[in-house]
């Protein structure tokens, strides 16, 4: 062991002291040192052996390209939520670089253990992946790359069109049969981030029970990878089936993180600025590497013009959480409060604060952070915008802040992380006309899917199910005059034409994509 | 907890990159005609690599739109509404750097010019270009020893090979000594030496019990005059691969930007093509208004100019090049002029180009720019004089190419960027070449 190891297993020793006395849930992490490259691999196949795809190869290229042509880059850490939990630190960070990162990465493992999110989340999941690697492997010896590709781009195009709370809500068809239209209102134990809250569920008649052998699914139906993988009328054959199974298993893994990307990237960020001020204070570090270490660190935390970097978002809402509850500066008593003068010096030393954002820290997803807590005065402060593309004189295009207002940031932010980002798409007839085609609904808020978008996943859902594919959906067109108009339609899918129907109007048209 | 540090092997990553790869260059095969039209790509400094933007190898899932079905999104940072924080370069011909805006699904790659060649070689059909044999010219140089012989004239004796087939002999007589008589090797050699070079002498002196020779002498080839060789004498060729291009492009007012823009990047990809065909290509650049002069590679590509329109002064110094320095034994040479065909005489420009003709060259192609579908009073002419007839084109029916029966001339006439791949696919049929 090198020298520079072992101070730093001295330094990891410290570090988990630290954090321990400040009440974080401290898990001895398994920290593994690795070249850049191998450091892409894990980071473009989000484990450190998975399964064989060109998009992994593409995004590895990426990352290696950014790295190379940037000269330095970012301090790039990886965390797997695995027990035991496993880091993977980057060969070439520089010294107090590496300690940053450490401290960064316990943060993140006492998410993992402690946000309600991740309760559910498998903890062999890269032996799992191992395995289906081999598997992998064998299917395209026997079955060909030809078949074996376009069903994992199919699956990989809808790995986040799932439930991911449907490990706590196996039920069987005759459950669900109860829940729906039995007497009982069944315990409800799942948690339901937004989708439940947004569309609360609605007791409906008992249709005639031989009309509800032939409805399927009973209701409409989250999880589409999982409905259309045990579904299809092809039907699958065994090794299909395997394979989209594991693409979903590995989006249930996923999903947590990515609806929690700006909670668990700003509490890691909080606590490895704290921890590396007490390694300076406590002279683990010396004053010599404090530059290496600012200068990594506002990396981190820089803006970014069009979208939103989660270490610094996700860092100022809680520290501004932590102010606002040290200092009262919230409930009725301080919207009560009128003075500008008050207002400013307001503090009832309360020192709440770090309570708070524990509490935040193990209840909350991103969408409901940025709800509750993305206050104007931050969106304000944090100088956040809402940027459209337009075309620009010279004939190219253009990107033009459109919005600054508090409200209308919010209600965009909200919509773009709820369901980690995702679109919902609901199977609501799996037996459309009775002749097994699949009718998927939009649920529309206020955004539209892309139609270029929509028509290629279209095609990989005809992949996975074989038949016509319905798709319904609102489109938001413009007028001349620049206002813009909502449409109901429904995108038909056949096997090699793209249609779409007018539900306003009742009038189909082709709509084949240039 | 433990901190180490493993041998990895990094495999999966490369080998999933190949296959990104492999797609990448099949979507690069399915754009062609586009990036073939990148103004870009013409206009950029030689030793650069041609920046291909490619689009298609995303991943799809359903995402959402914005409602003028362009992008947008929350970022942070200095600005009121209104203010512009990025720029996209637009699509098509217009030239344009990326900039730093986002766009995760837009994946720019970087190839190769000389890829990208390869590909269009192949798109084409045209031979494997590494043997180039698709125009090689002989030339008679003189006389030279060719080949060996076991017969010639004395004075052409070569003296390497014909010492080679004496020592040959003489080991083999060595052999047969030893093994006749058991005498040693130095033994053998003297008497063989001795006997200068006889073997039945040599044998006969070995055979003498009496013989036992004080001092070794070695042994040196045996030369008989089954062991002479000459060299033999043949007419001396050069075989070459050489291919000049005289471009000529009409410059004057007529020809907006839009149709020197397409005159020079049908050059630029025909100059790329025949580099790779042959071992040696030079490219002269003709401009021409009222008059023609040579002119430079750069000032050609880039340059614009004005005023009026003789299509036969660049067909004249296209001649007078041929005639001083380019002569048809030792060149392939391909003559094309690049016009709008608006020339103020036609009928001299139709001698010109024949007298061109007469010269020898290869092939003399016409490209015409149309306006409106128009075909020009001078291509009017050309069709008239040089008996030309409309071939459907394989690649595109939109690009009209006429042959002349008689004469080794192709005219090609069309309308946007867009046909300057389909045009150049057709001028380089394969069959044309043989």
């Amino acid at each position: 062991m090198t020298e520079e190891q072992k101070r730093l297993e001295k330094i990891d020793q410290r570090i988990q002291e630290i954090l321990e006395e400040w009440g974080l849930s401290v898990t001895s992490i398994d920290f593994e040192i690795v070249p850049s490259q191998r450091m892409f691999e894990i980071m473009a196949y989000g484990l450190p052996v998975n399964f064989r795809h060109w998009s992994r190869g593409r995004d590895y290229e990426r990352l290696r390209t950014i790295y190379e042509h940037s000269g330095s880059g970012l301090p790039y850490e990886m965390v797997l939520n695995t027990s035991p939990p496993k880091a993977f630190l980057m060969e070439t960070n520089p010294f107090p670089v590496q300690v940053l990162v450490m401290a960064h990465v316990y943060a993140h493992v006492d998410f993992f253990t402690q946000n309600r999110f991740f309760e559910a989340t498998p903890s062999d999941i890269t032996v799992q992946a191992y395995e289906a690697a081999k598997r992998f492997d064998r299917y395209e010896e026997r079955h060909g790359l030809s078949r074996l590709e376009p069903l994992c781009d199919a699956g990989l195009a809808l790995q986040y069109n799932i439930d991911p709370d449907i490990h706590k809500s196996k039920e069987s068809r005759q459950e669900q049969m109860d829940r729906l239209y039995g007497e009982e209102e069944p315990e409800s134990g799942a948690v339901r981030d937004s989708f439940e809250e947004l569309y609360p569920r609605q007791k409906s008649e008992r249709p005639d029970s031989r009309d509800l052998v032939h409805t399927t699914p009973l209701e409409p139906e989250r999880d589409l990878l999982g409905y259309i993988q045990q579904k299809s009328p092809k039907p699958l054959q065994d090794w299909e089936q395997d394979v989209l199974s594991v693409i979903r298993n590995q989006g249930l893994y996923f999903y947590p993180q990515m609806r929690t990307k700006i909670m668990n990237e700003g509490w890691a960020a909080f606590w490895h600025e704290r921890v590396m001020r007490r390694l300076f204070e406590e002279r683990y570090l010396t004053p010599e590497e404090h530059g290496y270490y600012a200068q990594y660190h506002s990396a981190v935390l820089a803006e970014n013009p069009f979208q939103l970097n989660p270490y610094l978002v996700g860092k100022r809402i809680l520290e501004d959480v932590k102010k606002r509850w040290d200092t009262g500066r919230y409930g009725k008593r301080w919207r009560e409060v009128e003075d500008e003068h008050e207002r400013e010096n307001w503090d009832t030393q309360e020192n709440k604060g770090l309570d708070k954002i524990f509490r935040l820290r193990t209840v909350y997803s991103d969408r409901m952070l940025l709800e509750h807590f993305l206050t104007d005065e931050l969106v304000h402060d944090l100088q956040l915008y809402v940027y459209k593309e337009r075309r620009s004189r010279d004939g190219g295009k253009e990107l033009v802040i459109a919005e600054s207002r508090p409200e209308v940031i919010r209600q965009q932010l909200k919509e773009l992380h709820a369901d980690g980002g995702q679109p919902r798409i609901l199977v609501t007839n799996g037996n459309f006309k009775n002749r097994g085609e699949l009718y998927l609904e939009h649920v529309f808020e206020e955004n539209p899917l892309d139609s270029e978008y929509l028509q290629k996943t279209m095609e990989h859902v005809h992949f996975i199910w074989g038949r016509r594919v319905h798709l319904k959906t609102v489109e938001v067109l413009m007028d001349r005059a620049g206002r813009t108009y909502q449409r109901n339609v429904l995108h038909h899918f056949n096997g090699s034409t793209h249609t779409v129907t007018d539900l306003d109007s009742g009038s189909t048209r082709d709509s084949r994509m240039k | 907890m433990p901190i180490h540090q493993r041998k990895h092997e990094t495999k999966q990553g490369p080998l999933d990159a190949a296959r990104h790869r492999a797609k990448q260059r099949e979507a690069i095969k399915r754009g062609m005609r586009d990036i073939v039209a990148d103004e870009s790509i013409i206009t950029r400094r030689r030793e650069e690599k041609v920046k291909v933007p490619i689009r298609g190898i995303k991943s799809y899932r359903f995402k959402h739109g914005s409602p003028s079905g362009e992008g947008g999104g929350v970022g942070q940072g200095e600005g009121e509404p209104g203010d512009v924080i990025g720029k996209k370069p637009g699509g098509g011909s217009k030239p344009g750097q990326a900039g730093d805006q986002p766009g995760e699904d837009y994946i720019e790659s970087e190839i190769e010019l000389s890829e990208l060649i390869q590909y269009m070689l192949e798109d084409m059909g045209l031979p494997n270009m590494e043997q180039k044999d698709v125009a090689k010219l002989v030339t008679p140089e003189g006389w030279t020893f060719k080949g060996i012989s076991r017969s010639g004239l004395r004075p052409n004796i070569e003296k390497k090979r014909t010492l080679e087939q004496g020592m040959r002999r003489l080991v083999h007589f060595l052999e047969e000594l030893k093994r006749e008589t058991g005498r040693s090797e130095e033994e053998c050699e003297t008497a063989l030496e001795l006997a200068h070079g006889d073997l039945n002498e040599a044998l006969e002196l070995l055979r003498d019990p009496s013989f036992s020779p004080e001092t070794h002498i070695p042994a040196t080839a045996v030369i008989e005059r089954e062991d002479f060789r000459f060299r033999t004498m043949e007419e001396d060729v050069e075989y070459h691969s050489n291919a000049v291009v005289l471009a000529m492009m009409d410059v004057s007012a007529s020809m907006g930007t839009e149709k020197k823009f397409i005159a020079r990047s049908f050059f630029f990809w025909l100059v790329e093509i025949l580099r790779h065909m042959y071992d040696n290509v030079e490219i002269r650049f003709i401009t021409h208004t009222t008059e023609a002069k040579v002119v430079d590679e750069y000032h050609f590509f880039h340059k614009g100019e004005s005023g009026g329109t003789f299509c036969y002064t660049a067909f004249d110094l296209a001649a007078d090049l041929v005639g001083s320095q380019y002569p048809p034994s030792k060149y392939n040479i391909y003559p094309f002029l690049f016009s709008d065909g608006d020339d103020w005489n036609p009928e001299l420009t139709v001698k010109s180009l024949r007298r061109l003709l007469d010269l020898g060259v290869n092939m003399v192609g016409y490209g015409e720019i149309m306006e409106r579908s128009v075909m020009s009073n001078l291509m009017r002419h050309v069709e008239n004089v040089l008996a030309l007839r409309p071939v459907s084109s394989q690649h595109d029916p939109s690009v009209v190419v006429s042959e002349s029966a008689r004469h080794q001339f192709l005219a090609v006439l069309f309308e946007d960027e867009r046909r300057i791949l389909p045009a150049i696919k057709e001028l380089l049929r394969k069959e044309r070449w043989q």
